[in-house]
């Protein structure tokens, strides 16, 4: 039995859109990625999950339990980090975990909870109110994994943490997997994905376009390339290339293919300066498309 | 019905709860302590009584008994202050239990627990009742300890009448039961199919 398995789920809100026909399979002990630009129904899906909204159409089980006719049990398999956090102002980070661990009839959850607040370096007794945006993030970090949930359900987890706790956020990632912990995991920041996840299911206009482990996306990528050149160098494009821009001795231009081949091309050439980025997820999701 | 939510709620209103209960066990206190002053003087505000308009009268509920006994002064200043003022309270409090965190957007961290939409109402109803029957009873006790301080050749079974037998047959308690379960069970987010039978239920009990 999958940890998540979701069967043509549909939700419209009136005639808009929110996601349509979805099906998605995600392995117990998996780390599933979940892709898409803003507004392609990620949080859609997600809200569904978790029984905030009412789906159309289809159903969803989180560890057997359907989402919607036995969504108590469903919830208490799952640690939920929301994107957009929003807590009682009033309490401190400690009040609030205490409660949420009372709510899932974890009734010690105070060792733990401290050991995760040092980790992520959060003071617990501050009301919620004056913390930072990135110290609430922690906040519900700690809150999503404090019962220890055999699935972790995380949306856009990483906005607002700097790199370091980015970094911790990942490794107990990893560490909570390799105990069997289902991390089931949305983002638009492909690397994120890239590198946590097995696979990735990507959205796009509330449907899922393409489930593919995470090798083949990265053959499939693209990457933005920037070179400049000695003067009067000629240039042969390598396979793959699209999109070339000249100016003097400036080129710039988006490559698709192995890796391998780019970087034996690049050392061909006669290189003042190379730049390789990731492009922005639309001109991912474009190339995507035209394959 | 959940305990954990239960005990919360308590906890979070346990302050209102604090003020409105000191506001009514006051005003009992005061109206008690100030009726020897008028007992001494009962004749005459009776017939000064007399001269007002009866309607006007009644709509403050003054009557023959209320200068004759304390009963009688306690049932005048009970029937419209103090239901008035816990009727305020259970309205403000029931009002915000469900509304607040609707408006403050936690209502999405309740839901996203493993409890019910039914018994996040269920929960937050329990705990506002506590709270009411709390300041009734002690209000009751306090009316008695007042009365038995204040007053002389008191009729207990009119007082009996009017705390258990009226108030738990169409008094004040249901009147505010049903200011509890309108405020509660008219809130968005937390409709679902048992909470409207439940508000259903309530308001056929209260006789609307």
């Amino acid at each position: 039995m999958p940890a998540i398995q979701i069967k043509g789920l549909t939700k419209f809100y009136g005639t808009q859109r929110g996601i349509e026909d979805v099906h998605l399979s995600v392995e117990r002990g998996e780390v599933f990625g979940f892709i898409g630009p803003n507004g392609a129904g990620k949080s859609t899906a997600i809200r569904t999950l978790l029984g905030l909204l009412k789906p159309d159409a289809g159903s969803a089980e989180i560890q057997g339990h359907d989402v919607a006719t036995d969504g108590v049990s469903a919830r208490a398999k799952v640690g939920y980090l929301p994107s957009e956090i929003a807590y009682y102002p009033e309490m401190s980070s400690r009040e609030l975990l205490e409660y949420h661990a009372s709510l899932y009839g974890v009734l010690h959850p105070e060792r733990r909870m401290v050991e995760l607040a040092e980790y992520f370096e959060l003071d617990l007794d501050r009301p919620i109110d004056d913390l930072s945006y990135g110290n609430k993030k922690k906040c519900a970090i700690i809150q999503a994994v404090l019962h220890e949930p055999e699935v972790l359900i995380l949306d856009e987890p990483t906005g607002g943490l700097d790199p370091l706790m980015q970094h911790r956020f990942f490794d107990m990632l990893e560490a909570l997997n390799a105990k069997g912990t289902t991390v089931f995991f949305s983002s638009h920041v492909l690397s994120e994905i890239q590198r946590m996840c097995s696979r990735a299911a990507i959205i796009r206009d509330g449907k899922i376009t393409a489930v593919e482990d995470i090798a083949t996306l990265l053959a499939k990528q693209m990457k933005k390339v920037r070179l400049v050149v000695h003067d009067g160098a000629a240039i042969v494009l390598p396979e793959g290339a699209q999109n070339h821009h000249a100016s003097g001795v400036k080129h710039s231009f988006d490559y698709v293919g192995s890796t391998s081949a780019l970087v034996s091309w690049l050392d061909k050439q006669a290189l003042l300066d190379v730049t390789l980025s990731e492009p922005d997820l639309e001109s991912i999701f474009m190339n995507y498309y035209q394959r | 019905m959940n305990k954990a939510l239960y005990l919360k709620e308590l906890k979070r209103n346990r302050k209102n709860a604090l003020i409105w209960g000191s506001i009514v066990l006051g005003f009992t206190l005061m109206i008690l302590s100030i009726y020897p002053s008028f007992a001494e003087m009962g004749e005459q505000m009776a017939l000064l009584m007399s001269k007002m308009p009866q309607e006007m009268a009644r709509a403050f509920g003054i009557d023959d008994e209320t200068w004759s006994s304390i009963i009688g002064f306690y049932a005048t200043y009970y029937g419209i202050y103090i239901t008035l003022l816990m009727g305020i309270f259970t309205s403000s409090t029931g009002a915000t239990i469900l509304g607040k965190e609707e408006r403050d957007g936690t209502a999405e961290f309740l839901l996203t627990r493993p409890i019910s939409r039914a018994s996040i109402v269920d929960s937050k109803y329990a705990a506002l009742l506590t709270l009411l029957l709390l300041i009734y009873v002690i209000q009751t006790l306090c009316a008695v300890g007042g009365i038995l301080a204040f007053g002389t050749a008191v009729d207990w079974d009119v007082f009996t009448a009017m705390h258990v037998a009226r108030d738990c047959a169409r008094g004040f308690l249901y009147c505010n039961l049903r200011i509890v379960s309108i405020v509660c069970f008219s809130q968005g987010e937390f409709h679902g199919p048992r909470c409207r039978t439940h508000f259903r239920i309530l308001l056929f009990r209260c006789d609307i």
